[in-house]
């Protein structure tokens, strides 16, 4: 569902962000405004395709520099090995990889439309409030 | 609809003219692993989906056609119930085995991944995952029935086996550790074979009973598997372990494992693979007497000729390979194996290529081309 005053809070993020580009991420999540957090271990199981309640979370695109960052930092592998597991977990029937956006700011985009997803985004991008921070690298 | 699939383009070539191994020979092929597969998943609902695979294989061995046609239900996030033609989740990679872009090698290790087990069954499997703490638990059950060709050294089984059955269970600590023990069994295994059957109504007409049910293929087989994996960011490892019983006659007993060792560098990967194979046949005792009628003496070299043509597989070997994603969903391989097998067995060569004198020692090279989409 578009919101009218989605837009003009994705653009301010991109203006914000891109000033000072962070090498850590935050793993944020549309909950409803819910305070609540994540162990790091729980969010790489999630984005494996563990069993994580009714979160559905979304990643970026390979070559995404954020990506990177993000498997590097909380899922703890390899992009090649993450490419390989989710091949396996395809065509094994086991499992679908997650939702993958093309940037950052279509990263925002998706979490602010969709109730109950998770993603991340750098960790000096302005995070709107009616989203929850759930983990810091930083 | 969502289409998917994968391509392999596998190429190798054997260091000797005296044998040749998995298709192989002294001259660059092509045609041994190289395989196209499209898939089809639809989502009927939210928990009921269907998928079908098909698959061409150029190898003139595997069949080409429908892979897989399953059905997919699930209830909560934590069952699965599949039904339909599955591949058999025996080994880590025995259902993902033509995907070459999900393992590190050019071809897994043959000594498990070759065709002893049931590749496919028709029937259904259950899975159910749970999770304590940060362990991500997985328990899988299947059933079926399999009915197919397969290759056992210089033998072409028909086999029909009902009540397939296995059980998985695996835990994923978390932190880039895997365990994973699994078992199969094959209660109720016919196989066909015109060589043997041939060979089998001579022995009972000239009133060798025993002989004949020696050499009788039916029966059970069971086998057990555990394996441990380590994925890091700079590191990884894996290993299984496989021992196969059965209580076939000419068919045996097989223990093999392999150990891989890796080492991410970028986009790059290289790794060292041992892996090996022993195998114990059941002993057959040829009790015919030599040299006292030409139609005894038939009988007797037939069931010489059987038992030279069993398989004998015992193999190690040890391979060094590396792998580059140079783009994402896929990836270049090279591989080399160096193969050394024991002098008189068929050591997973093609047994009717082997050529007097050949010490099953050579060297195997080679190459491959991974893409999914």
């Amino acid at each position: 569902m578009k919101r009218s005053w989605l837009y003009p809070a994705i653009l301010t993020g991109i203006l914000l962000y891109s000033a000072n580009v962070s090498a850590q991420v935050v793993v944020v999540a549309n909950l409803g405004e819910k305070n609540t957090s994540m162990e790091k271990t729980e969010i790489r199981n999630l984005f494996m395709g563990g069993i994580g309640g009714r979160l559905d979370p979304v990643t970026l695109s390979p070559g995404v520099r954020e990506r990177h960052m993000f498997n590097t930092l909380i899922v703890g592998l390899t992009e090649s090995r993450i490419q390989s597991y989710w091949a396996q977990m395809r065509f094994s029937g086991r499992n679908q990889e997650p939702v993958e956006v093309e940037s950052v700011e279509a990263m925002l985009r998706y979490l602010l439309e969709n109730e109950g997803s998770v993603g991340y985004l750098p960790a000096d991008f302005p995070v709107p409030r009616s989203l929850t921070v759930l983990y810091s690298t930083g | 609809m969502r289409i998917s699939g994968f391509t392999r383009v596998v190429g190798g070539v054997l260091g000797t003219d005296e044998a040749q191994y998995q298709g192989y020979d002294n001259n660059f092929s092509l045609s041994s692993f190289s395989l196209a597969a499209v898939q089809a998943d639809y989502a009927f609902t939210d928990n009921l989906k269907g998928s079908a695979q098909v698959l061409y294989h150029s190898s003139e061995i595997r069949q080409s056609g429908v892979e897989w046609l399953y059905l997919s239900y699930e209830p909560v996030d934590a069952i699965q119930i599949k039904a339909g033609r599955l591949r058999t989740p025996v080994l880590l990679y025995s259902d993902v085995q033509d995907v070459g872009y999900a393992y590190p090698w050019a071809i897994a290790p043959q000594q498990l991944y070759s065709a002893y087990l049931f590749s496919r069954y028709e029937g259904a499997n259950l899975r159910y995952r749970f999770a304590w703490d940060s362990i991500q638990f997985e328990l899988e059950g299947y059933w079926g029935h399999f009915d197919d060709d397969i290759k056992a050294a210089d033998l072409m089984l028909n086999v029909h086996v009902e009540n397939l059955n296995g059980f998985i269970a695996s835990a994923d600590f978390g932190n880039g550790v895997s365990l994973r023990l699994a078992t199969m069994d094959a209660p109720e295994i016919e196989v066909e074979t015109a060589q043997l059957e041939l060979l089998r109504s001579g022995l009972l007409q000239a009133g060798f009973t025993d002989l004949a049910e020696q050499l009788s293929l039916g029966g059970g087989a069971t086998a057990l598997i555990s394996g441990a994996s380590y994925q890091g960011l700079e590191w990884f490892a894996a290993a299984e372990w496989m021992y196969l019983n059965s209580d076939i006659e000419v068919l045996a007993e097989l223990q093999a494992y392999y150990f891989t060792l890796g080492r991410y560098l970028g986009e790059f990967q290289i790794f060292a693979t041992v892996a090996d194979s022993s195998y114990q046949l059941n002993t057959i005792e040829n009790s015919i007497p030599l040299g006292v009628a030409p139609g005894l003496d038939q009988l007797y070299f037939g069931v010489e000729q059987l038992k030279q043509s069993l398989p004998t597989d015992e193999l190690f070997t040890l391979s060094l390979g590396a792998r580059w994603d140079f783009r994402p969903s896929m990836a270049l391989k090279a591989e080399i194996t160096w193969l050394d097998g024991e002098p008189g067995q068929s050591s997973f060569y093609d047994v009717t290529s082997i050529q007097d004198g050949f010490d099953r020692d050579t060297t195997l090279y080679q190459v491959a081309w991974e893409w999914v989409f």
